[in-house]
């Protein structure tokens, strides 16, 4: 089985209306990758920046896969919170992305969305706080239930992938 | 199996195969900014995992106290040296380096806890620099934050290497403060040949730092 180590970190979030924000994070993979080593979920600090535009949250990822197939290579999906003055936790952001095929150092930049509800709940939103959230985010995340979607653009995440390959030019894999 | 004749007939012997790798890193910690503060020291430790062995170099270090130029420069220059070599049998718990600021405030408190950041050491063989995001934790209430300005004890971290840990970061609510860069120049022994590949080949250009922070 070839194996492939994800060692990086989130480095923080950006451009987002608000500057007090954490994220959930999950790396997904599909039925061939088993989850040797490693945390596959979290939640990473609140950071607000006094200095720069960037809330840095430097959560580390280190995970380790064996895998048997290419197919269900793992994603990482994220979302983002905000923490208000009254303590009260909105979700203002989904983003997944990727991880890269091939090895090394990689500099990811995933856009963030959120889904947008009706003019009520906008309205709403905006003097309350709050908002619209998906009740199952796992579905959209392979795009097949998308196109249901009404979403605006947020802000983005920056992550640093690190990847060490494995075996995989055993197995002919090319990259 | 390789056999060589000698004096008492022929002794085979197997080839040597590399069990574990080396990792030796060797960089310094350039610079910080920090538009809020003008006197800071740094102190460095790494956290790895349980299949890494710190072998040679400084585990635990101590900077010099910097203090920005007179002339009106921002830049804190601690040109610290970093020397670390490591022997592993695993990549994951890939050592990471977590850097705390230390340092005199306005009131001539000494030793006041500025920040925390970290880095996760380059895995591919290289230059690399790095620039890592300095925070340290909020004060829960004004009062918290006044008392704290007056005695110099800010809230600190118990243990700095909490936040090279997965597990335990969502209760902490941070400030970013300030940016140190750090470069590292990184080399491995038997790396490739236990079957890890960590370096992009080909001439494709390797994907770069975004302009970040």
């Amino acid at each position: 089985m070839a194996e492939l180590h994800l060692i990086g970190q989130i480095i923080g979030g950006t451009e987002f209306s608000e500057k007090t924000i954490c994220c959930r994070w999950q790396l997904s993979s599909g039925k061939n990758w088993r989850v040797l080593e490693g945390a596959t979920e979290g939640q990473t600090q609140l950071d607000t920046p006094q200095i720069g535009s960037v809330s840095s949250w430097n959560h580390p990822l280190d995970v380790h896969w064996a895998t048997r197939g290419l197919q269900g290579w793992p994603q990482i999906h994220l979302q983002i919170y905000h923490l208000d003055a009254y303590s009260r936790t909105n979700l203002i952001g989904y983003a997944s992305a990727s991880i890269p095929t091939r090895p090394g150092i990689h500099y990811i930049d995933a856009p963030a969305w959120r889904p947008l509800g009706t003019f009520t709940e906008e309205l709403m939103r905006h003097f309350i706080g709050g908002g619209v959230e998906l009740a199952d985010a796992e579905r959209i995340q392979n795009g097949a239930d998308r196109s249901r979607l009404r979403t605006e653009a947020t802000g983005r995440v920056y992550l640093e992938i690190g990847l060490v390959f494995r075996d995989f030019k055993k197995f002919g894999i090319e990259y | 199996m390789t056999s060589v004749a000698t004096s008492n007939g022929p002794v085979t012997s197997t080839p040597l195969i590399a069990t574990s790798f080396y990792y030796s890193v060797q960089g310094q910690i350039r610079h910080g900014e920090f538009p809020l503060n003008s006197q800071l020291y740094v102190k460095t430790c790494y956290h790895h995992g349980a299949d890494w062995i710190f072998c040679h170099g400084i585990e635990e270090g101590l900077s010099q106290l910097a203090i920005q130029k007179s002339s009106g420069g921002r830049e804190l220059v601690w040109n610290f040296p970093l020397q670390s070599s490591w022997k592993s049998t695993n990549p994951h718990g890939w050592p990471r380096m977590i850097v705390s600021l230390y340092g005199p405030d306005e009131l001539g408190n000494d030793d006041v806890a500025y920040g925390y950041g970290s880095t996760v050491l380059p895995i591919c063989a290289g230059h690399y620099t790095r620039t890592l995001a300095i925070y340290r934790p909020q004060s829960q209430s004004l009062l918290h934050k006044w008392t704290s300005w007056f005695t110099g004890r800010r809230p600190e971290l118990i243990d700095p290497k909490t936040i090279a840990l997965n597990e335990g970061r969502d209760v902490l609510r941070m400030e970013t403060l300030g940016y140190v860069t750090v470069e590292f120049h990184t080399t491995f022994k038997d790396f490739q040949s236990l079957g890890y590949d960590s370096s992009i080949s080909g001439p494709e250009k390797t994907s770069s730092t975004l302009p970040i922070f």
